[in-house]
Parts: C-alpha cells; structure tokens; sequence
C-alpha cells in the first residue's frame, strides 16, 4: 500500500494547530480526531445577531471543518454530534480532497449546535 | 392584547392528556431555539382582533378575535407528523364558544428546519367600556 505522505503531513499540521474532538455518533460509536475550525461569520456578516422566530431566535453559526484523511467524515448526519471543546456542531457536508489519487483531508461544513429553552 | 384569552387557551392545552407529546408556547419566546428540535412545539400568537360599537352611547363593542396556532415540526418527524398534530390539536380546541377553525397549507422552513401548519382560530369578543 502506498504510503500517504501528504496526507500524514497534513495530519500533522491538524494536531499541531487544530483542536481535539469527538464524534459521537447516533448508535453511540465514539470517534477521537482532530479539526482546525474557521467560522464562516466573516464570509456572511448578516449572521451575527440571531434571528427571531416563532420558536424562539435561531443562529446560524457555520464551521468549515479540516478533519485528517483517516477519518471519513462523510457519512455523519444531524444525529451524530461532534465535541469541540465544550461546543457541540453537527455536519452539514463533507468532501474529500484528493491529490494524486489518495485522501490528503476531509473539508467539512459544521454547523454549531445551541441549547435553547427547554419549554417540556 | 388577547393576553388572558391566549394564557386561557395555553393552559387547557398544556393540560390536555392527547397533547402531551406536544410543546406549547407562546410565539416570539424571546430565547434561543435549540438548534436541533426534537419535538413537535406549538406557537400561540394574536392574528386579529376586530369590533365595532353595538350602542348609541358608544359604551358596548361587539365583533370577533382570531388566535393563530402554528405547528412546528422538524423535517425530521415528517410531514404525516404535522398534519397529525394539527389535528389532535384541533380536536382538542373545537367547542361552542369558536366561530371558525381555519387550517393552512403544509409549509417548510428552512430557518427553523420545520414543517408548519397554522391553525386560525375565531372567537366572538364583546367589550363594555366602564364593564
């Protein structure tokens, strides 16, 4: 098997610079890894303040996510929950980012969970 | 405005046995949603209150108020669980004193990430001044 050197180098600059999280998925599989965040706030400034409705304010807090090539985040969904720190996000998208054939990074867009009220 | 009509109506609401899979609120709560809804919540809200005086002396008003119910339910509950609840909840408000019971269309919405359905509800009002 050939070995993924850019991949593995990217993995490193993810733990050296990114943040610890864990994926915690809807049939309670747990998944440790790392993430550099950058929030798409600065791409869309009309997302700062919340914005009302019936239910209560709703925020629209995006992440693009950097997840190393070992772990395929493809496959989570609204269920499955990804801890970064004491936030809680869950995935939007993903897609591979390939170079010559091989998975060097997952890019991802997250997007943060709030705890509102809790009305029951 | 319709203040104790709306606390009125909450109350019998929250309190009915066949709706307690169901949240009911007040609309606009003025907090945080939580990102994720994990059940069907309700909204209570005035659509309109419309009167015109009955008397010479302009003292007594008659005419007729309207409480919207909105139905929120996550995408994903489904449809069928929209429709559902608007249902029960309709069953569960229906008595001599409504005038109307109207039932919009299925929507989506993307900011909330729920089906809605809203509930009119019409209700004849009479107002003395001085009463």
């Amino acid at each position: 098997m050939k070995l993924n050197e850019a991949g593995d180098l990217i993995k490193e600059e993810i733990i050296e610079f990114g943040e610890e999280c864990t994926i915690l998925t809807k049939d309670k599989d747990v998944t440790k890894t790392y993430v550099i965040l950058e929030s798409l706030l600065k791409k869309n400034k009309t997302q700062f303040e919340p914005h009302p409705s019936l239910v209560g304010a709703t925020r629209n807090d995006f992440y693009v996510g950097i997840f190393p090539y070992d772990v395929d985040v493809r496959g989570y969904g609204i269920k499955d929950i990804i801890q970064i720190g004491d936030k809680k996000y869950y995935l939007i998208k993903a897609d591979r980012i390939c170079v010559g054939g091989q998975v060097i990074y997952y890019s991802a867009i997250i997007k943060r969970i709030q705890e509102g009220y809790n009305n029951a | 405005m319709l203040e104790n009509e709306i606390n009125e109506l909450l109350a019998s609401l929250k309190n009915d046995e066949a709706l307690k899979s169901i949240d009911f609120i007040k609309a606009y709560p003025g907090k945080l949603k939580d990102t994720i809804l994990d059940r069907v919540v309700s909204t209570l809200s005035m659509a309109s209150l419309d009167m015109e005086s009955i008397s010479v002396d302009n003292e007594d008003f008659y005419g007729d108020y309207q409480i919207d119910i909105n139905v929120f339910c996550p995408y994903e509950m489904g449809s069928e669980k929209t429709t559902e609840s608007a249902r029960k909840i309709v069953k569960a408000v229906v008595d001599n004193r409504i005038l109307g019971v109207k039932i919009g269309a299925i929507e989506s919405d993307n900011q909330t990430g729920c089906y809605i359905i809203k509930i009119t509800l019409t209700y004849s009002a009479a107002y003395k001044i001085g009463g």
